[in-house]
């Protein structure tokens, strides 16, 4: 096993390192953009082919995606170190690193769709990799959602085929009027965002190695990468209603994260709260910021998976965080880690997430998106710091509920990723800030003392009210944790009432139009009679010694006598 | 000709008793065809009296040997065994080859009334194909009725013809097209009643009735060319005859085209809950079926294109379905869903290609399906936007069984049915499986001899 982890995470820092060098001394950084473009057919009198696209955007996200895999290998050697078909999964990971890489570098919507439908595919045989019938249903939802996404963008290739180009500066070119919202409403679907976000809490049914890339890095991001380079198709209304849908996804996320108790979910529903807020700042316009959001994001999100991943291997498999607790003394790397990257999401001063939640609240506050959203997004982030406490607190406090009072350790896989994300969590927002002078983003606003510390008040209230009301059992809170844990009853919608109505209707479709009017009307005896009937009476007429010896004269005066 | 030498030579040697000399034949028989593909897409080439070659007509004739040699390679459990069921003296085999020398020249010859009678002749062995080689009773009244409704409505296109032939004195394609043809005549109703032959071949959604009912009881070449072979003519006659008969866009064409769609994606809608699974496949190529016969009759360039890349793509990756269920036939012993689960955990690889093809069939880039697919719903979507959103859940809709096939074979605890003693597991499917793969996916690099 040890082999084929480790020829595994060395080929992905292979590549990684291999990138990254060709990155510092193409001039890339600088901003060179090599494109190639393969002609693939010279049937129609637009251009139909491939370009791949390797500008500085498209060089660190493959980074990004590359060190996140080197890393996740190394934790599922960890994680499913009792696996016996490991070369099973890991070959999965790479079919599905493949296809995020083609989606990243191909921004060509004939090239995209490889990655786009390699990605919902490949992420339904990695949900579905434990065979039982949860993960089925989770499969299912995921996949389908996501190809409601790939339907979209089909729509979108066919309105692209009578404009000129099908690329990402097409709109250059010729550019029609749906195409921007049925992009924007295909990325929605593998993003997450509001009538489809019932698929993410429920994919945690995949091993955790899977939701670590998959979930939090990769698949999710994927729409958001898709919207921040088509972004020129989205016109004034389309960004309004990207705004609309990311503002609820965001606030829907977070209040449903206060009150969700597996581990796994609360940090899946963290993550659709940031791809929400990545959505909401491209609505605004800024592409620049939800592109560093969304590398910053990945790294440390990646961590807390990890995190998470180790206590509930080390608890056994248990994912409720009922039954947990007390990680601040058993686990204690896992924990100072998890509480870094906690800090990191809430956006604490001068760790990763901080740069680009401030750059994100900063231009926000100096754009026109209304008082309204920015009242909104200030209740998100305080429902994101709610969340975030509410989990280290679970994870931590000691309730005396876990059986295992001590905890060893001491797996060099783990530790060796651990490791390699800390170090790329915590700083690596500096880092990307150094390299790239883009994410520089300079926001001219007058910084007053007295609003800022308002802001930081009226947070600090909120989340002490929300804690109140979380911890109390009253008859009112029935009714409300029922709401919130099943996320507005999104995932009952989506998943139950759809699929069960479909399918319903479809039976009974079949036993009426298909079994009933075209199995036996048309075909066994409706047509059959009017076809036999006349033949039968014939035959009939013709048993019959006065019958046969009229009908034969007929005929013969008819034939006589026809002209 | 001196392939044609070549080829008659090795047919000598192999009669003979030679049997390597099979893998020669086929492979002379494809370098015949490369040889014939360098006509222009346009055109149409009378290249003798009864041969007439253009790029669809030699497409189709290398769809029709490529599923004749898949379907041999895994109908050889009927072969091998050393018992060869023989009904009067013919055997599964040769009414294959009857089906594939029907097939090879229907889509070549170059004169209505040897168009028709190919249309017909193919009939017949696929008839003994369903009929023969099982007593239920079932199988008795699916042969029938794919005889039956598919003569019975192709009796108008003969009358029709047979009319056309007295009028202008001669039937061969191009020469009665160059001649005059169909001047002076609205072409409405008439082209609706001489391609009703067509439209149940193809099958269009209310006349579809056959189809699972002859896939089901059929064996599995049976299958693999019905599906592969068979509702191609229908296609095929029908870019033939919008070529011949000089029909417009009208609201009887946009009636069958509307009719045909929404068809399409009630059968996709009807695969999902169906419990045995060659019926499901069986439907599924009703949709494909479906897609490509709206867009052809939007009347777009793309539409013809597009319509001629879904048969070829849906006819190399529907037998190959049919081969994977038959080889869980194998070892469940039923072709009910809820017996034949869990192979993932068994046979990793065949659970592979299971997958593979499932992707495929649903449209998965960059194959030729993708490519056939996008194309469908993109000239739909120029038509008219609500047929292109039609297209769409047509799409969304064959995802969804896609995946309910894969899982409902593949996900789980393994049947208890599957441990038999004396499984004769044999890769020949996988052969054929991955050589149809490879064509699917190759075919991107080549998109310009698919498009036709």
């Amino acid at each position: 096993m040890s082999v084929s982890v480790g020829a595994v995470a060395l080929s992905y820092f292979f590549f990684f390192l291999f990138f990254f060098f060709l990155m510092l001394v193409s001039g890339v950084l600088k901003g060179s953009v090599l494109v190639l473009e393969w002609e693939m057919s010279e049937k129609f009198f637009m251009e139909m082919g491939f370009c791949m696209v390797l500008d500085w955007v498209a060089c660190m996200f493959v980074l990004s995606v590359l060190f996140i895999s080197g890393c996740v290998s190394i934790f599922s050697g960890f994680y499913l170190s009792h696996e016996n078909f490991l070369k099973r999964f890991f070959f999965l990971v790479q079919l599905f690193v493949l296809s995020m890489i083609l989606l990243i570098l191909f921004p060509n919507y004939l090239g995209l769709m490889v990655g786009w439908d390699g990605l919902g595919v490949v992420s339904f045989l990695l949900v579905v990799y434990y065979l039982s019938s949860n993960s089925l249903s989770a499969g299912m939802i995921t996949a389908l959602s996501n190809r409601i996404g790939d339907v979209c963008f089909l729509l979108v290739i066919g309105l692209m085929s009578s404009m000129l180009s099908y690329s990402m500066w097409g709109v250059l070119l010729m550019s029609g009027f749906f195409m921007g919202f049925l992009m924007m409403l295909g990325s929605m679907t593998k993003s997450a965002q509001v009538p489809f976000s019932a698929w993410l809490p429920e994919a945690m049914a995949a091993p955790t190695p899977v939701s670590t890339l998959v979930h939090s890095s990769t698949l999710v991001t994927a729409g958001v990468y898709v919207v921040i380079r088509f972004s020129e198709y989205l016109g004034e209304l389309e960004k309004y209603l990207l705004m609309v849908f990311s503002m609820v996804t965001m606030f829907l996320a977070g209040s449903s994260a206060c009150a969700e108790v597996d581990m796994k979910k609360v940090v899946a529903l963290s993550t659709l709260s940031q791809v929400g807020m990545m959505m909401f700042v491209i609505s605004v316009g800024a592409n620049t910021i939800a592109f560093f959001h969304l590398l910053v994001h990945a790294f440390f999100k990646a961590l807390m998976f990890m995190c998470v991943g180790g206590v509930i291997f080390y608890s056994g498999s248990c994912q409720d965080a009922r039954l947990l607790g007390g990680a601040w003394f058993k686990l204690p790397l896992t924990s100072v880690l998890f509480l870094f990257s906690n800090l990191s999401l809430m956006g604490f001063p001068f760790f990763s997430g901080f740069y680009s939640k401030e750059l994100i609240v900063g231009v926000c506050l100096s754009s026109n998106c209304g008082f309204l959203s920015f009242i909104l997004l200030v209740v998100c982030l305080a429902l994101t710091a709610c969340y975030s406490i509410r989990s280290i607190g679970l994870v931590f406090q000691d309730m005396g509920l876990s059986s295992l009072s001590f905890y060893s350790m001491e797996n060099s896989y783990y530790l060796l990723s651990l490791l390699l994300m800390m170090n790329g969590a915590v700083m690596m927002s500096i880092v990307m800030q150094s390299l790239i002078k883009e994410f520089l983003a300079v926001s001219f606003i007058k910084g007053s003392l007295f609003y800022s510390l308002l802001i930081m008040v009226v947070v600090f209230l909120f989340n002490l009210v929300l804690f109140f009301t979380v911890s109390m059992k009253t008859m009112f809170l029935g009714f409300s944790k029922e709401f919130f844990s099943s996320m507005w009853f999104l995932s009952l919608i989506s998943g139950n009432l759809i699929s069960v109505g479909v399918l319903t209707t479809i039976s009974k479709y079949i036993n009426y139009v298909e079994m009933g009017w075209i199995r036996t009307y048309l075909w066994q005896s409706g047509v059959k009679n009017m076809f036999m009937g006349m033949s039968n009476k014939v035959l009939k007429i013709n048993f019959n010694m006065v019958g046969l010896v009229m009908f034969y004269s007929f005929c013969f005066l008819v034939m006589v006598f026809w002209r | 000709m001196s392939c044609v030498l070549m080829l008659s030579v090795s047919c000598i040697l192999w009669g003979l008793g030679m049997n390597e000399v099979g893998w020669l034949i086929m492979v002379c028989a494809v370098a015949l065809l490369v040889v014939m593909m360098d006509c222009p897409f346009n055109f149409y080439i009378l290249k003798s009296e009864w041969l007439g070659v253009d790029e669809m007509s030699v497409l189709m004739v290398l769809l029709c040997l490529l599923v004749s040699m898949m379907s041999l390679v895994s109908s050889t459990k009927e072969v091998k065994n050393g018992f060869v069921v023989l009904m009067s003296g013919w055997s599964v085999v040769e009414m294959v080859m009857f089906i594939c020398l029907g097939s090879v020249l229907f889509f070549s010859v170059c004169s209505w009334m040897d168009f028709f009678f190919f249309f017909e002749f193919s009939l017949v062995p696929t008839f003994f194909l369903i009929l023969k080689w099982g007593y239920q009773p079932e199988r008795l009244q699916a042969a029938v009725f794919m005889l039956l409704y598919t003569v019975g409505s192709s009796l108008p296109l003969l009358m029709s013809l047979i009319y056309f032939w007295s009028n202008i004195k001669s039937d061969n394609m191009l020469l009665s097209k160059m001649v005059g043809g169909w001047k002076d005549f609205n072409m409405n109703w008439p082209w609706l009643i001489m391609s009703l032959s067509f439209l149940v071949k193809l099958p269009v959604y209310g006349a579809h009735a056959w189809l699972p009912k002859a896939h089901v009881e059929a064996p599995l070449s049976g299958s693999m060319l019905l599906a592969g072979v068979l509702l191609k003519f229908g296609g095929y006659g029908l870019i033939r005859l919008m070529w011949f008969s000089e029909v417009t866009n009208s609201t009887i064409v946009l009636f069958v085209l509307v009719f045909s769609l929404w068809g399409g994606v009630l059968s996709s809608g009807v695969c999902s809950c169906q419990s045995d699974l060659k019926s499901l496949i069986a439907y599924s190529s009703i949709g494909h079926m479906a897609l490509s016969l709206s867009v052809l009759l939007s009347f777009y360039s793309v539409g013809k294109m597009a319509c001629v890349c879904v048969l070829y793509s849906h006819g190399i990756c529907s037998p190959i379905l049919f081969s994977l269920a038959a080889n869980s036939y194998e070892f469940c012993q039923s072709r009910s869903i809820m017996l034949s689960k869990g192979i993932s955990r068994i046979f990793p690889i065949i659970s592979g290609v299971w997958f593979f093809f499932c992707i495929l069939n649903m449209g998965f880039p960059p194959s030729l399906n993708f490519f056939s697919e996008v194309y469908s719903v993109g000239g739909l979507l120029s038509l008219q936007w609500l047929l292109g959103l039609m297209g769409g859940l047509m799409c969304l809709m064959t995802g969804a069984y896609c995946l309910i096939l894969y899982s409902l074979v593949n996900h789980g605890v393994v049947s208890s049915m599957v441990f038999k003693p004396g499984l004769n597991l044999s890769y020949r499917y996988l052969v054929s499986s991955v050589f149809g793969g490879v064509l699917l996916l190759g075919g991107t690099l080549c998109l310009d001899m698919f498009f036709v």
